[in-house]
């Protein structure tokens, strides 16, 4: 059967199908067919390079494969221990943590006290410098005390002394003579009581009077 | 240019001292109607650009293998064909995707493509392609822009010219209904 034969069947089943140009729609980029041949011929030597040359030409460790399945489960394994969540397992009783701090500094100020007491300690009295010193001081304080209760003494016999000399000057004159007058008669009213007692009373009276 | 005969890219490639310029004259036959026939099976210039690479390789690699039993093209034509379906095949099930998915990403490739200067009504006969199934649509590629006969089909696909002719009435009736019917709007 020829090719018209044949095509001529097809047209009579799909007349608007004949009808259509049979152009080809699809096309290719400029030159396309023009730089295919080197192309492909540049394919074709690639897979023979790489069907004539198996190795690459590096190479590995030695047993590098053997052990390599190893390494990545053990990789894997590490992934694997990221995932699992970071807690770890044990609890601790409620604000344990904060009670914590405070137990460790009241347990470590207790410790340290002790040393504070252990510091040096200085006997001063068994010293023989601060022995004289002492004495020197109590010396020196005694004489100090002395000094100012003589300086108060003098100083207020001193004022005794102005003050009746001050007085005398205050005093009228005929004041002082009144009152040396006034003590003469005391004395006459004295030597009367004595001749009235002389007079009235016996010598056995006044011896057990008195 | 005078093309070349099978025959004599045979020859001179079955001598190593001549195999290099048979392969170029191979390349220079054929290039363009494998690179097309793999073109409207995959659609994209870039994937149609690696199978052409990957069908040449294949080529290079068995031609010395090549018995007379068929014709060269037909042969090459095969080796094309089944790297095209090899190709889609690994795209639906790297997609994970049925076959109709896949159609529906080569019609999206096919409007979006940079290299489709057909008009609306070219458009949407390829898009009509592309509602068939893959055998119906390498069919009627092969019959209808490609003009080959149903032997010659048959010799590439390993399928009964019976079969194929089944095949092909069935897509032309499926594209002529859809041409009919279906409104163009792009």
């Amino acid at each position: 059967m020829t090719p018209d034969v044949e095509n001529n069947e097809w047209k009579a089943e799909a007349p608007y199908l004949a009808s259509l140009p049979r152009t080809n729609p699809f096309c290719v980029p400029e030159h396309y067919f023009g730089t295919l041949p080197d192309v492909v011929k540049g394919a074709v030597y690639i897979d023979q390079l790489k069907q004539n040359i198996t190795t690459t030409g590096f190479t590995v460790p030695e047993n590098y494969f053997q052990d390599l399945e190893e390494r990545i489960s053990m990789e894997t394994n590490s992934d694997l221990l990221d995932l699992i969540p970071q807690g770890h397992g044990y609890g601790v009783p409620d604000h344990y943590f904060e009670k914590l701090q405070a137990n460790i500094l009241a347990k470590t100020t207790a410790e340290a006290s002790p040393l504070k007491r252990e510091s040096k300690i200085v006997r001063l009295w068994h010293s023989g410098l601060l022995k004289y010193a002492s004495a020197a001081c109590f010396i020196l304080v005694t004489a100090f005390g002395l000094y100012l209760n003589q300086q108060n003494y003098i100083r207020e016999t001193r004022l005794d002394e102005i003050a009746s000399e001050q007085l005398l000057y205050d005093i009228d004159v005929q004041d002082i003579i009144d009152h040396v007058q006034g003590n003469n008669i005391e004395e006459e009213k004295a030597d009367e009581l004595e001749t009235y007692i002389l007079n009235n009373y016996t010598q056995n009276d006044l011896s057990s009077n008195l | 240019m005078k093309q070349v005969e099978d025959e004599e890219i045979l020859a001179k490639f079955a001598d190593e001292k001549t195999r290099n310029e048979a392969f170029n004259l191979l390349i220079s036959k054929y290039q363009e109607k494998i690179y097309w026939h793999v073109r409207r099976l995959v659609i994209d210039h870039d994937d149609a650009d690696d199978m052409v690479q990957e069908v040449f390789i294949k080529v290079w690699k068995n031609l010395e293998k090549f018995r007379n039993d068929s014709k060269l093209y037909t042969w090459i034509y095969r080796i094309a064909t089944n790297e095209s379906i090899t190709f889609l095949n690994k795209k639906k099930l790297h997609n994970n995707t049925p076959l109709d998915d896949v159609s529906e990403e080569l019609a999206e490739s096919l409007v979006a493509s940079s290299y489709f200067n057909g008009d609306k009504i070219q458009m949407k006969l390829q898009q009509a392609l592309l509602t068939l199934p893959e055998k119906q649509r390498l069919i009627f590629n092969m019959k209808y822009f490609d003009d080959l006969k149903y032997d010659e089909i048959s010799e590439i696909l390993g399928t009964s010219v019976g079969a194929l002719k089944a095949s092909f009435h069935i897509a032309v009736k499926k594209i002529e209904v859809f041409m009919l019917n279906e409104d163009i709007s792009f």
